[in-house]
Parts: C-alpha cells; structure tokens; sequence
C-alpha cells in the first residue's frame, strides 16, 4: 500500500509545520489589525489605518506584518534597534517601550512605536510591536503636522525609546507628562491603551502557539520564513542585469523656503544585491520636508518589491538583499532640530526616484508616478453656536500611472499605501460639522496622457457654511508633477486653493503647504489631487479609446485635439484632421542635440538646462521654464531653462548622470518637453 | 403535502422534501441547468417520486444576483444623482475594495457597474437635516429620461444626497421616470433600498439592486410560470441573505438582499440544529469542492454584517457574517517558487476535478490526499456515480512528493491536509477571535461534501470540543430553506447622542417601525403567534468611526436609556476587550428591526431520519492517521441510529459525504440522528464531573 521510502532525508515535517504556523501567524497579526482599528480613537487609525501590527524576532527582525500602511515597515524595525542598544541586557518580561523620535524612526512624530518583548524562562522570545498614526502629538497645530514648522519642537513632544511599563508597572509619572503635552487626552489615552491591549493580545496568541508546538518551533519557523523570503528576493534580483543607474526627482519647496529639494539616486545591481545610494542630494531644510534613513529603507524597499516580486510575503529576509546610503545632514537623514511633518512627501519623491532608476534595468514594467505626496488637508474651527472645536482631515488620493497595456485608475490608493479611506462620507460631513460639501468627482483632464493614459485624481470642493476656521495643507508635487513614462506626459499636479467670492484665492505663498490660513463663512475650499503620469507617446492612443475618453469626461475635445491630436467632429473621429493633426503635433516637438562630454550643469539644487537664446526663441522655451528630456524609454529627466552663451543652438550639454538617465551618447538627439504648471519657483540665481 | 428546499448552486441543484405530518424527508441532487430552474426542479421531483400536486409550499435559495453581479452580467444599467455627484460609485472613498492592490503596480480597479456616460445629474439638493435647499425642475426631468431612453438602459438607480432623511426628490424621480421609460426599464430608489446614511455604501447598494434586477426579475418570472404542480405565487419564496425567507415580489424589488441567498440556508439549518441539540453556541461550515463557508450562531442568533465588499462593490443589506476561504475539496497541492508547500486556493473544480477521479486532473487535491491516506476507498463510488481510482491519486502526489523530498505520498498527503486545516483554522479564527468570541466555547457543525472530512481536525486545532455531523450533510443547505422563517426588516438613520437623545421619541420610533414590520409578516401568511421582534440600535463611543449593533430585546416600548446604555457597554466590552470611557459620550446612527415568524411549524421529528440502529462496521481496511496505517473500521451512516457509540479512529460513509472520527476520538449518534464527534478524553472529563 504505501510507496518505496525514499532514502533521502525528509524535510516533509518542516515544510508542512512551516505552512501551518506560518497560517497562524498571520492570524495573528490580523488579529491585531482588527483588534487595534476598531478600538482605538484617532480617525486616522481607525478610518485611514494609518499604523502596522508586527511581529518580530528576539533579534528584532520583522516576521510579519499587518496589511496595513507599509510605511512603517522599516521604522518598526529601526525603532526596535534603538530599543534594544538603549536597554541592551535590561529588558525584562512585563517592560513596554514606546518611542516616536524621528531621527530614529525617520517619519513624521506622529507615528508612535510600541514594543512588548516576551519571555519564557529567562529567554527573550518572538514578541510584537505596533506603530500608529496619533491624531495629535503637542506642538503649535492641532494634528502636529504643520506646512510651516521650522523646528522639531513646533511639531510635538519627542519620546525617545522610554519603558512605560517596567515588569508590569506603569511608570505614571511618565505617562503623565506625555499626556499632558498632547491635545485630546482622553484620545490619546485612548490610543495608548488599544495599542497595549492588542499587543497583550498578541502576547497570549503567541504564547499559545508555542503552547501546542514547542517554544522551538515558532523560532525555527521564523528563520525559514526569512531565509525563504531572502533566497525569493535574490533570485528575483539575479534576473536583473547588473549595472549602475540614476535617477533624480525633486520635492516642490520645503515649506518655508520656495526652491525645490532635489533627491539623486544611484542604483546599483550586483548580481543578487540592489544597493541605493543617495550621494547628491539636498541637504536637510528648515522646513518640514525632512525625513530620516528608516523611510529611505522603507521607499526603496517598497518600490523594488512591488517590481520584483510583488507576491512575496514581507519580513526581514527580503530586505538583506537591499542595502541604502543616506547622506548624514541630506533630507533623507535629517538631524535635530529639523521638523518632520512632510517626510510622507519625502517618502513618495523617493518612491519616485527609485521606480525612474529600476525600470532603466526593467524597461517592461514602466509606469507612470502618482500623487506624490501625503495630501494632508485640514479645516480646524469652532462652531459658531457651541463654540465647540471642529476638525475636518482628509487626504484625497490620486489617479495611479499608466503602464505599458493599461490606463490608471482614478482616484484610488496607490501600491505603495494601504487599503483605506482618504475621503469621508459627504452625509456623514455635513450631519457633522459646519461644512456643505458642493461637488465631489473626478477631476477631467488630470491624467497624464500617453498611448495608455494615468488614472484622473479627484476634486472636491467643501464650504464653509458658518463661523471661521483655519485651513492647513501639506502636501507636495503642486509645481513639479507627477512624470509620465516611454513619453506619456506627466499627470496634474496636486492643488489646494479657496473659492472666495467667486474668485480663486492661494491659502499660502509657498504652493501647497499652508498653516492655519483665514477661512471666512461662505469661502470653499477646493481639493484637487493629482492625476497618474501616462505611458507611451499620446499619439500612439488609438483614437477610438480617444474618443471614448471624451464620452466618458474624462479629456476634453481640446485635449483630444491637442495632446493627442484627434479631432472629433459630431460625436464621430474625423480621421483624415486626426491624420493632419497629429502631423502637425509631431513636427512641433523639440528636439535637441545632446553633447555629452562635460559634467552636470545644477544651479543650486536645481538641474539646469542650459541652451542658447536662439534655442530657447526657436523652441518657445523662456528662462527658468521647467522641462523634461523624454527619452524614448523609461522616466524623464526635470530641468530648468538656463539661457546662457555656451552651447550652440539646437544643442544641449548633458553631464554624465543626464546621459546614463537618458540612455543617449553624444550627438544623439533628445526630445525637450515643456511642463505646464500653475505655479513657478522662484527665478534661477544668475 | 411537501415543502421543497430547492438550493441552487454552480454545480448542483440540491433538494429536500418535507412533508411534516408524515414525517417524511426526501433528498436529491441534480446538476444545475441555470436556464431553466422550473425544469429542474422538475425533474429531480420526477427523481424523488413526487407529484407536483403533492407540493404546498416551495422555498429557493438561488445564486442569479450573486453571478450576475461576479461574472458582470447585471442590466446596462444608469445612475440619477445628485448635481456634482456621479462620480461617487466610482470614487468611493478612494479605495482598492479588491485583494491584491499592494506592492502591485499594476493593480486595476474593476470597472463601475455605471459607466460615467450613463450617470445623469439634477439640480437638486436636501441638506443633512432633511430641509430641501434646491428641487428639481420638471425640464430637468425631460432630459434625464430623454437621455436614458436614448442610450436604452435596462434598469436605472437613483441615488440623491441625504435621501434617507428625505426621500421626496427620489420619490418624485422614480415616478416621473417609470412613467417616462415605461415597465419594462427596471428602477430602484436608494431611499427605498438602503435608507442609511453614508452616500457611497447607499448608492453602491442601490446600483447592485438595479444591476441585477432585471436579471433577477427574469429568473424568478421563469420560476413563476414553471408550472411546478399546483404552486401559485404566493407559495414560492426566496431565501434572502440574512436567512430569512422573503415572498417572490420583495425578491423581485429587492433583489441585493438576495446576494447570500445561498449560503444562507446552511447557517439557518444550523440555527435550528441548535435548539434540537441544546447547544446555543455554533461555528458552521459548509465546505464544498471548491470553498468553505464558515458563519457564526451566538446563543442562538445568527450574526448579521450591515455590509460586505463583492468583487469590488460595497452592498449595504442585512446579510449574514459570513467568511470564504478556497479550501475545498477539490484544492490543489502545489508547490510555490520558494519551496513552500501550498494547499488551494486554486481548486480542480469539477472538471478536470481530482486526479482520482480519471477525467483528466493531473494535479493533486485534497481529495487525492483523502484518497492517498484510503479515507476515502479505492474504488469508492463518489455521489453515486464517480469512481475513484486510488492509482492515479498516488501518481498526482508523486512529483510534489519528491520535489519536497518526502519520505513518502502518505506524508504528503497528511501535510496537504494539514495546511487545509489550517487555512480554513485562520478563517473561523477571523470570524470568532477577531470578533471577540473565543472559539473553544463553541460546537463546530460540519457539512457539505467535504465538511465532515476534515471537521475533527479542525476541531482539534481550535480546542473545539463537540463537532456536529448533522443528517444529510450533502443537503443541509436545502434543508435550512424549508426550515427558515419569514423575515421582515426596517432600517432608519437615528442620529443621536447620549446627551441628546430621547427616550420618548425613540419609543415611537421603534413602535412605529414594528408595526409595519408585523403587518408585513401577516400579510405574508405567518401565524401570528410565531412572531418574534429583534430591536437593533447601532451605537458608538463618540470618536469611533465603526458602530456596533446593540439588542434591545424584542419590546419597543420597554426601552429606556439606561438598559439602552448597558447593553451597548456589555456588547462593547464583548467586542473590543475592555469597557468604554466613562466620560465619553455615546451616539446612535441608526435602528434596525428585524420580524419573523413561520408560516407552518416543524416539529423536530419531522427531521428525524429513519436509520437503523447498531450495525456493526461494513468493512476494515488501513487507513493512515498520524504517520500510521491503522486499522480503520467503515460504518453505513445508515447503520448507526441513535445512540449508537462509534471509537476512532473510524470512517462513517454516506451518499454524499464522509465522516471521518481520528484516532483519539469518538462519535455518538444523537437521538436526533445528528453525529455528535468528540474526543474520549473530553468525553470522560465530561463524565467525571458532578452532575
């Protein structure tokens, strides 16, 4: 009846434990999410899951994690490795630590870590941890995130690795002066409280698992999974060709200055490795568009799994391969006391920047970026009956990019954030607070537009029915938009502003980070997030999903005409204009001679585009104008026009990194694309 | 006379036939022909020997919404909103709503079931409080069912702002637009469907209504003039998903209540088993070829979800909590890039279907793995009809065996059927743990194809202590429609806080909403007597963005703050594990009421199955348990009759599914005729302690 035994050695017992208690673990950790969403109180925990259930080895090495915001993927693990040189010998079953320093975790003060380690006889075991987003963390705003901070304090209290709890007593006294320094005690208690209900939670399941199968096993569960995980991400990385890419992004403004920040990323693949180094990049700000090496990790981590391996399953194994260099004093590893509120920001110009590099070496999986930014909007006021405070916090999100055999979506989560609710229900708004919500849809025209177009961001527009408030955005990719790919064209870019009297008003100077600007009764304000970039040349789009465009809203005629020069007469395609037209838009492109040779032209952080006036007069190009090289495959290359007597007319001078971006040797010629934007930065330093 | 159970599944039709004074049960099992549900069904009476005359009442549990709306085959169907809105089914509130869409950047959304084209918008606008700021003007009127008509939609939604608390404007549509477009274009109100506050869930709810409802309206007109013997109309019923029975024109005008109607039947048998066995706390689980549905009975009650996702699209309908999972049966066994040994969710289905099976399955199941291990016999005849070849099981396993290196297919198989269990253990652990319910003070109830199979390990996993094997584990489904009652529902949005509210008014407002909810159930023919009221209030700590239903008992004019108070903290406590604050505020969102009642009553012999009584085992054969061929002894189901004491390990088989009691377990034979499955150490704990 039974088969010939084989003689080899069996792994059988492993391979089917490791199944199964894998099977528990994320239980477990579902667990956590559940439990924790539904009892805690800042709205955005519970509404906009904005934390992560964890949990991690002895060492501190992730295990597993909640499908939740991943942004907190590599804080937990860098917070936990504070914890553990801070108390290192000195932790004992029944401790609590908590922690939210950004020069350790590198986001936003916001996000609070908590750590519970286990014990059983003396041995430190597998234990969880939980970060979340609080509603509020002291400092000069309600929310503590603020687009005009310049300093750390300005944005709450720091809480360096503290033990809350020692063997079981909570130090109150500590506890104390925590609470005392944030606003909504009771909320913030309240939070406290559900993260260390769900972490004792998770204490018991795990306990019990060790229960039925030995205080061993989930160990050795726990380093196969890792090890499986690792060799995943390896092979995935070893299909990669080896070689050296780069590619640069910017942030619009740090908020309290006006010129753009620029992120530069140098991607090397060495067989089975990927290592990110930052070199170049602008250093850390006044202004809250800082973050540290943990949102780096977790940026880059992000991206090259979505492209490499999007199924796997995410611990610490997959991260060995990755290794980051953030340039101490850059924005990526900014110290004290430069403010945290738009590392979120930070964290998608990155994202950015590392999706441009990768798809150099997978030129297949190109796709067009997306908001870019956190898109953090707040109304804060009192009603003018009660006199009672009233905060309204939303974060629309975007269109998502187009790739290569499909438009984006609009208005949707991105890949690299979780599954939850940006906008509130209108009903549930206006039942609520002093608010008329007029119109709510998508935004036409957003879309990056190419041979597949982006997905179209949203726009809302929300009045003020009674009283005052203040309204304070923080939010990026405003100037400089989301890029298009294979020679799609960037998305719309995010924008905030007020309908007032009929006229539109900006809340701040510097476009989208506005602090507590006047709203009065009657003023609207209107959000508009941005659309995804587009892939492929729009004159490639056939003109039947063209027009089908057009039906729906989505473009209008003018933008069929224009962009993708298909020209619609009586509901119908007139195809022999469409032919004429998009004749007409080929011929007007510019193209340039690149002259390789000589090094990167940058005028402060900004790349440079130098050109001769005659180039600049014969391509309708104007000083300080910002646009985009297009190479024929992958992200294009931002600059800004620098007229200058150098280069010859019809050239430009491209340093090395233009080129190994753009793919192109010397003499080749490069198509320069003007971005339109409603905004400009200040004038270039002559 | 007979009452018919007819579930209607992808695969199989299932009946059961009761005729309660007779004390007689009928089973059979057909393929489904999904075009003809009339002819179906008779056919398989022709199967089971009835005469359509012999029929009174039929009950269906039918899977035309839920397909219409998964396969995207609903109506081309148009939105009517609010000005500024029509984006808002597809918006959302930004979300994914799809597994899937993280680290994926090439996740798409599934397309709206409204394409924007046919999305209209009026001026018109009703403000939270109900007041109307702006009405529609009748031009506006002509160019919206002008436009409609134009594009020729089947069905169309509308959907205003604020309607729950006012529904004039959409009242005021709908007639204008049925007058416009004529019958045949099928229209739904979101006031009428889903008056509850939150427009996305409201609308969404309301566009699944009209989606399917033409499709819907043309299965159940089908049903209607099937001429299945003698049944008028008024004595066919749809199960809705809540598992509670509606008559054929509430289906026909709410037809997203019906989106569960399938799996309902299973968890409304488990309901009643409850009371027959005396044990109020179930876990039930239907698994089938392909998945296993796992539901949820609290001290009787089945638990409702106020709203579920489906392939993307939010229905807000009383439905039953119900979790999936696609462990079935039929799972394949397979082995992932990394090396991880991996048990579904892609199933064999029916066809190829598993190896053993010998029409074409080349890759190894959970069935195989059942056969590998000989609990299920080689040479088996599978629903009376396939014949399972041992053989090609063992040569399916083969390539997974050696790739995995293990020792032997019997080990393969027993790990296979390890990780089902534990995929389907993190699935009831998602419906119990997650919600505050600790598993082990539950009874497991095991049925569908492949239920009984597997139900004591999964017991065993959990620290369950009884599973159940009901009768006619193959038809439990069906049998739950014929014993389900008549269910009426009424929901409000009751915005309240606890400083605000009042007692006075929320009386009559309760008072008023079960007296439509009684006068409803008797005009659908249930006896009066049999009535039963459950008062919801959702409820939550100001702050919290998720409500939970608190019970108020089933007597609206008993209500009063302070029990409303102390409910909400009990059920509170019970969910999130520690009690709320003290100093914060609670507000209301909306009430719910739910009526039912029987329009015949079945006494619990009727179930009954008439078994025979204390036959020895059919055959013994080697079965493998824990790493061990054991010898196994096989029983007829038939053969045990209540009372009867079977020691593990042991097969007990029947048409339709087989049981299996491991090793260090033992099975009973309740007098009801249900299995009882426990393990003997529980069982002589049990017997130790002091009565």
């Amino acid at each position: 009846m039974s088969d010939n035994p084989t003689t080899q050695e069996s792994a059988s017992a492993d391979a089917v434990t490791i199944s199964v208690i894998q099977e528990l673990l994320i239980s477990v950790v579902r667990e956590m999410r559940v439990t924790f969403s539904r009892s805690a109180f800042s709205s955005i925990i519970n509404e906009g899951h904005d934390f992560s259930c964890a949990l991690l080895s002895p060492e501190g090495d992730l295990v597993a994690q909640s499908e939740d915001h991943p942004g907190h993927i590599f804080p937990i693990s860098y917070a936990a490795r504070a914890v553990f040189e801070r108390y290192a010998g000195d932790i004992h079953p029944g401790d609590v630590f908590l922690l939210n320093d950004p020069y350790i975790c590198g986001t936003h003060m916001n996000d609070m870590a908590m750590f519970c380690p286990r014990f059983f006889e003396g041995r430190a075991l597998a234990f969880p941890a939980l970060r979340a987003h609080w509603g509020d963390v002291g400092g000069s705003v309600a929310g503590s995130l603020s687009g005009d901070a310049s300093h750390i304090f300005m944005e709450g209290m720091i809480v360096p690795p503290i033990r809350l709890y020692s063997r079981g007593e909570l130090n109150r006294e500590c506890l104390e002066v925590i609470l005392k320094n944030m606003r909504g005690r009771e909320d913030r208690h309240g939070d406290l409280m559900a993260m260390l209900g769900t972490c004792q939670l998770a204490q018991r399941r795990l306990d019990e698992i060790e229960e039925r199968y030995g205080r061993e096993s989930l160990q050795a569960v726990n380093d196969s999974l890792l090890a499986r995980a690792e060799k995943r991400m390896r092979a995935a990385i070893s299909a990669l060709p080896s070689g050296t890419f780069h590619y640069e992004n910017y942030i619009d403004n740090s908020g309290t200055g006006a010129e753009p920040l620029r992120i530069s990323l140098r991607l090397q693949i060495k067989e089975d490795q990927i290592h990110c180094d930052f070199s170049g990049t602008s250093g850390q700000v006044k202004g809250p568009t800082n973050a540290g090496p943990a949102t780096v990790a977790t940026s880059c981590f992000m991206v090259l799994k979505s492209l490499l391996d999007p199924a796997l399953s995410v611990n610490a194994g997959c991260f060995r391969p990755l290794t980051m260099e953030a340039p101490e004093g850059s924005i990526l590893n900014a110290g004290f006391p430069a403010p945290f509120s738009g590392a979120s920001d930070v964290r998608r110009t990155i994202e950015s920047c590392v999706l441009g590099a990768a798809v150099q070496a997978m030129p297949d999986l190109a796709a067009g970026d997306t908001k870019g930014a956190a898109n953090h909007c707040y109304i804060a006021g009192s009603r003018p009956d009660s006199g009672e405070a009233f905060l309204y916090y939303e974060y629309p999100a975007g269109g998502t990019g187009a790739l290569a055999g499909s438009d984006g979506d609009h208005a949707i989560r991105t890949y690299t954030e979780g599954d939850f609710n940006a906008v509130q229900p209108v009903e549930s708004l206006e039942a609520t607070l002093p608010l008329l919500v007029e119109e709510s849809g998508l935004r036409a025209g957003s879309c990056g537009h190419g041979e597949w177009r982006g997905g179209l961001g949203m726009e809302r527009r929300v009045r003020l029915e009674a009283g005052g408030a203040g309204l304070t955005v923080l939010t990026d990719r405003v100037i400089i938009p989301p890029y298009g790919v294979d020679g799609g064209t960037s998305g719309g870019g995010n924008r905030f502003t007020v309908l007032r009297q009929g006229s539109e008003v900006e809340p701040s100077d510097v476009p989208g980070k506005a602090t507590a600007f006047p709203l009065t009764e009657g003023d609207a304000v209107v959000l508009r997030s941005a659309g995804g970039g587009g892939w492929g040349d729009p004159l490639a789009r056939t003109p039947e999903a063209v027009l089908a465009d057009v039906r729906l809203g989505y473009i209008s005629l003018e933008d069929a005409r224009e962009v993708y020069g298909v020209v619609v007469n009586g509901g119908a395609i007139d195809a022999a204009a469409t032919s004429s037209a998009r004749e007409r838009l080929r011929k007007s492109r510019v193209y340039l001679i690149a002259r390789l040779g000589g090094e990167d032209a940058y005028g402060g952080s900004r790349r440079l585009c130098p050109m001769s006036l005659g180039t600049a007069k014969e391509g309708g190009f104007s000083e300080g104008m910002l646009v985009e090289y297009v190479p024929a495959r992958g992200a294009p290359l931002r600059a800004w026009v620098k007229i200058t007597p150098g280069p010859a007319t019809g050239e430009t001078p491209l340093g090395p990194v233009a080129a190994s971006i753009l793919k192109l040797q010397d003499k080749e010629r490069i198509w320069l694309r003007p971005i339109a934007t409603p905004y400009s930065h200040p004038p270039l330093a002559s | 006379m007979f009452t018919l159970g007819v579930d209607i599944g992808g695969t199989f039709t299932d009946l059961v036939a009761v005729d309660p004074e007779r004390g007689e049960v009928r089973t059979g099992k057909i393929p489904s022909v999904s075009d003809e549900p009339a002819g179906a069904i008779l056919a398989c009476l022709q199967d089971l020997g009835l005469e359509g005359e012999e029929l009174e009442r039929m009950i269906h549990g039918t899977t035309v919404a839920t397909n219409a709306l998964l396969e995207r085959r609903g109506a081309v169907t148009a939105l009517v909103t609010t000005r500024g809105f029509r984006d808002v089914v597809e918006i959302g509130r930004c979300r994914r709503l799809v597994e899937g869409g993280m680290f994926n950047i090439g996740f798409r959304r599934p397309p709206p079931l409204v394409p924007r084209n046919l999305r209209e918008e009026v001026d018109e606008r009703i403000r939270a409080n109900g007041s109307v700021e702006a009405s529609p003007r009748p031009e506006e009127f002509q160019s919206v069912a002008e436009n409609l008509r134009r594009e020729g939609v089947e069905a169309v939604a509308v959907c205003l702002l604020h309607s729950y608390e006012n529904p004039e404007h959409e009242e005021a549509l709908g007639r204008w637009l049925r007058d416009q477009l004529g019958p045949e274009v099928y229209i739904s109100l979101s006031s009428s469907v889903n008056p509850q506050y939150r427009e996305f869930e409201r609308f969404s709810t309301t566009v699944v209504n009209a989606y399917v409802g033409p499709a819907v309206g043309r299965y159940l007109s089908k049903l209607r003039d099937g001429d299945i013997g003698k049944l008028e109309d008024r004595s066919i019923y749809i199960m809705g998903s809540a598992g509670g029975v509606m008559d054929i024109d509430t289906a026909e005008d709410f037809p997203v209540r019906t989106i569960f109607s399938g799996p309902a039947g299973g968890v409304t048998a488990g309901r009643y088993i409850s009371g027959e066995l005396g044990i109020s706390n179930l876990i039930t689980c239907d698994m089938g070829g392909t998945s296993a549905d796992v539901a949820l009975l609290l001290r009787d009650r089945i638990l409702y979800a106020g709203e579920t996702v489906i392939s993307g699209v939010p229905v807000r309908a009383a439905q039953l909590e119900m979790k999936t999972v696609g462990a079935g049966a039929g799972s394949i066994v397979w082995v992932d890039v990394d090396g991880a040994l991996c048990v579904g969710p892609r199933s064999a289905g029916s066809s190829p279907g598993p190896a053993c099976y010998g029409f074409g399955g080349e890759e190894p199941t959970v069935t195989d793995a059942n056969v590998v291990l000989n609990r299920i016999g080689d040479g088996a005849l599978l629903g009376g009809k396939i014949r399972v070849d041992a053989s090609s099981a063992r040569e399916a396993m083969a390539p997974v065996r050696d790739r995995l290196a293990f020792r032997s297919s019997e080990e393969l198989a027993e790990g296979a059927l390890k990780i089902l269990v534990a995929r389907t253990v993190r699935l009831i652990r998602e419906i119990s743990l997650e919600r505050g319910f600790d598993p082990r003070e539950f009874a497991f109830v095991a049925f569908g194809g492949a239920g009984p199979m597997h139900a004591a390990a999964i017991a065993d996993e959990l620290d369950i202590e009884t599973v159940v094997v009901p009768s006619h584990p193959g038809n439990f489904s069906a049998m739950g429609l014929v014993m389900a009652k008549m269910r009426r529902d009424a929901t409000a949005t009751y915005l309240e806080r606890s400083s605000t509210i009042d007692s006075a008014d929320l009386r009559g407002r309760l008072g008023e909403m079960a007296e439509g909810v009684v006068d409803r159930l008797l005009g659908d023919g249930v006896r009066e007597e049999s009535i039963s009221l459950s008062c919801f209030l959702e409820m939550r700590c100001l702050g919290q963005a998720h409500e939970i239903p608190v019970p108020l008992g089933s007597s609206p004019s008993q209500v009063d703050l302070p029990a409303i108070e102390d409910a909400f903290r009990k059920i509170y406590a019970e969910r999130y594990g520690r009690n709320p604050d003290p100093a914060t505020e609670w507000e209301v969102i909306s009430i719910r009421i739910i009526g039912e009642g029987e329009v015949q009553a079945y006494p619990p012999e009727t179930w009954r199955a008439k078994r025979g009584g204390g036959e020895g085992p059919r055959e013994v054969r080697n079965v493998w348990f824990d790493g061990e061929w054991r010898e196994t002894c096989v029983y007829e189901r038939n053969g045990v009759g209540p009372g009867a004491v079977v020691e593990g390990p042991a097969i007990i088989e029947e048409s339709g599914a087989t049981t299996v009691v491991p090793p260090e377990w033992r099975a009973t034979v309740h007098a009801s005729g249900h299995l009882l499955l426990r393990r003997r150490k529980d069982e002589q704990r049990r017997d130790s302690l002091p009565q």
